[in-house]
């Protein structure tokens, strides 16, 4: 077991929102969202701030200042922290910055760790401040002016290549979205509350062929919690704890270049991830995996161990993704159908893995879930050379190991 | 012509010798002096070997679309909404590298992975030319 001394014991998350001059629907800003699913995770683990002695922050994509960790510390109140930690990894770093927590939990260094993400990519009126990363003008100078519609054109190049080799079709990456919009309908904190059939995804606008409507991730503000501390301090606060069984990871993948589009070289840190926790991952009992697009769930299913590219269209075709069924993917809805919040958006898949794991599933519990699979993607690297790329994934198993 | 199209930063360190080429009507990419290696989207140092300072070396300009998607709707850039549907493509050049570029002068239709095209450079004014591709 990698981290002996340190579980997971408190969970937070946000309702979702998408506020627009069109709608009512609530503007919290960006610190409403951290210091509410602050509140949230420290009720769920029945622990008082004054008790949390360190505190893990996932940037967000939102202009924020500079020490913007220290500056939130000192928002949320507290008055000694032994450890402040911040990850930067894009929209996967709920598993980084969970690794982060629990090094420095399982190292003696702090006791209790909160960590934080939120996001607010939807402004009332558009625009949204969102910080500038492109220092070295790769977006300016190389995308923009070709009219790259951001990711969503990036996807669709991804896709179309995946499909032409493997024959992963719309109609068989539509069964992934179905699966989703049906666990999302069965939770509570989801955005997209409706069921939906393949015909009406596939009737879905449009975008950039082949992606449509309903292959884009949905943006929403949200905020999620975890908190990390030692065993014996869950066994004190009395939740249910979840252990890291192993994490992996892996950042600009050298993955050969012919393959960079139909690849998003996450299998390092699989290969990494269940080296440590000595578990295959065709043995999971969920998948909760980082989904922007339909087609990179299928890619991390391929990286991740489930089948190989040229079994996938098969394999997308004709497996069960169902709560009750083989692969129990995205079981809160994930990030298509629940929302993504921004860079933040990662956490709904590890907030989600710890659900399961305490049995909170509600109608969408997987029975009997001893252990499951969490991954994470940051970034874009749909043509130059895995730029960018960070690559988590994380094996969380329920109580605390033996 | 697309009114406000979002224009590259010319003045950019290692991007300049490639906008400054493209207005000569010339396609360059970067090649390392120490290991060959062929690379687009230029940088400071070569991303094989990590040699520093790759030189350049000028295109036949001739490609295979890799990969390519039409554009139905302007989710970023609504400069280009007058020119949807359009083509963006993912072009891998003899010499080594892909970009990402347009296809232009076909239906958008007809694009196909592995269809073969040519260079040609369309002006933008103010002595710039942006490189996009048209079946050969
Ligand atoms: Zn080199």
């Amino acid at each position: 077991m990698a981290f002996e001394e340190a579980v997971i014991a408190g969970i937070g998350e946000t309702e979702k929102s998408r506020p627009s001059p069109r709608n009512d629907q609530p503007a919290y800003d960006l610190e409403e969202y951290l210091a509410t699913a602050a509140r949230l995770t420290l009720a769920d683990a029945d622990l008082d701030a004054d008790e949390v002695d360190g505190l893990g922050v996932a940037r967000p994509s939102v202009e924020t200042p500079y020490r913007y960790p220290l500056l939130l510390a000192d928002e949320l109140g507290f008055r000694d922290l032994a450890w402040i930690t911040a990850t930067d990894h894009c929209g996967g770093q709920a598993v980084p910055l969970l690794a982060q927590a629990a090094m420095a939990v399982d190292a003696g260094v702090v006791e209790t760790v909160l960590c934080l993400g939120a996001d607010t990519p939807k402004v009332p009126g558009g625009g949204g401040e969102v910080f500038p990363r492109d220092p070295r003008g790769l977006q300016r100078n190389y995308k923009d002016p070709f009219g790259v519609q951001g990711t969503n054109a990036e996807a669709a190049l991804a896709q179309r290549r995946h499909a032409e080799r493997y024959g992963t079709s719309p109609e068989v990456l539509g069964r992934i979205y179905v699966a989703q919009r049906r666990h999302a309908a069965a939770n509570p904190l989801a955005y997209l509350r409706e069921e939906v059939d393949l015909e009406t995804y596939l009737d879905s606008e449009p975008i950039a062929d082949p992606i449509r409507l309903f292959d884009c991730v949905i943006p929403v503000n949200a905020g999620f919690g975890a908190l990390v501390t030692t065993p014996e301090r869950a066994a004190e606060l009395g939740t249910d704890p979840v252990s890291i069984a192993g994490v992996g990871h892996n950042h600009s993948p050298s993955v050969p270049r012919d393959e960079t589009l139909t690849t998003i070289g996450m299998e390092p840190a699989a290969r990494r991830a269940f080296g440590m926790a000595g578990l295959d991952p065709r043995e999971a009992d969920f998948y909760q995996l980082y989904d922007d697009y339909p087609i990179v769930v299928t890619m991390e299913m391929i990286e991740i161990g489930l089948c190989r590219p040229t079994e996938a269209a098969r394999f997308v075709a004709e497996t069960d993704f169902g709560v009750e069924g083989e692969v129990p993917l995205n079981t809160g809805g994930g990030q298509l159908c629940a929302g993504q919040a921004g860079v933040a958006g990662g956490f709904l898949q590890l907030v989600e893995g710890v659900r399961q794991l305490r049995g909170e599933g509600g109608e969408g519990q997987v029975p009997d879930a001893e252990w499951g699979i969490v991954t994470g993607i940051g970034g874009v690297s749909a043509n130059y050379d895995g730029v960018l790329a960070a690559n988590s994934v994380m094996v969380l198993e329920r109580g605390v190991s033996a | 012509m697309i009114d406000d199209r979002p224009l590259p930063d010319t003045k950019a360190e290692h991007d300049a010798t490639f906008w400054e080429a493209a207005a000569e009507d010339r396609l360059l990419v970067q090649e390392c002096g120490s290991c060959s290696h062929r690379q687009l989207y230029p940088g400071p140092v070569c991303r094989a070997c990590h040699a520093e300072a790759p030189g350049w070396i000028e295109a036949e300009g001739t490609g295979e679309v890799h990969s390519y998607t039409v554009i139905r709707r302007a989710t970023e850039h609504r400069a280009f909404e007058p020119v949807i549907p359009y083509v963006v493509a993912s072009v891998e050049l003899p010499e080594g590298p892909r970009m990402l570029t347009n296809v232009v002068g076909c239906d958008v239709e007809d694009v196909e992975v592995g269809m073969s095209v040519v260079v040609e450079f369309e002006p933008l004014g103010a002595g710039l030319a942006i490189p996009v591709f048209r079946p050969r």
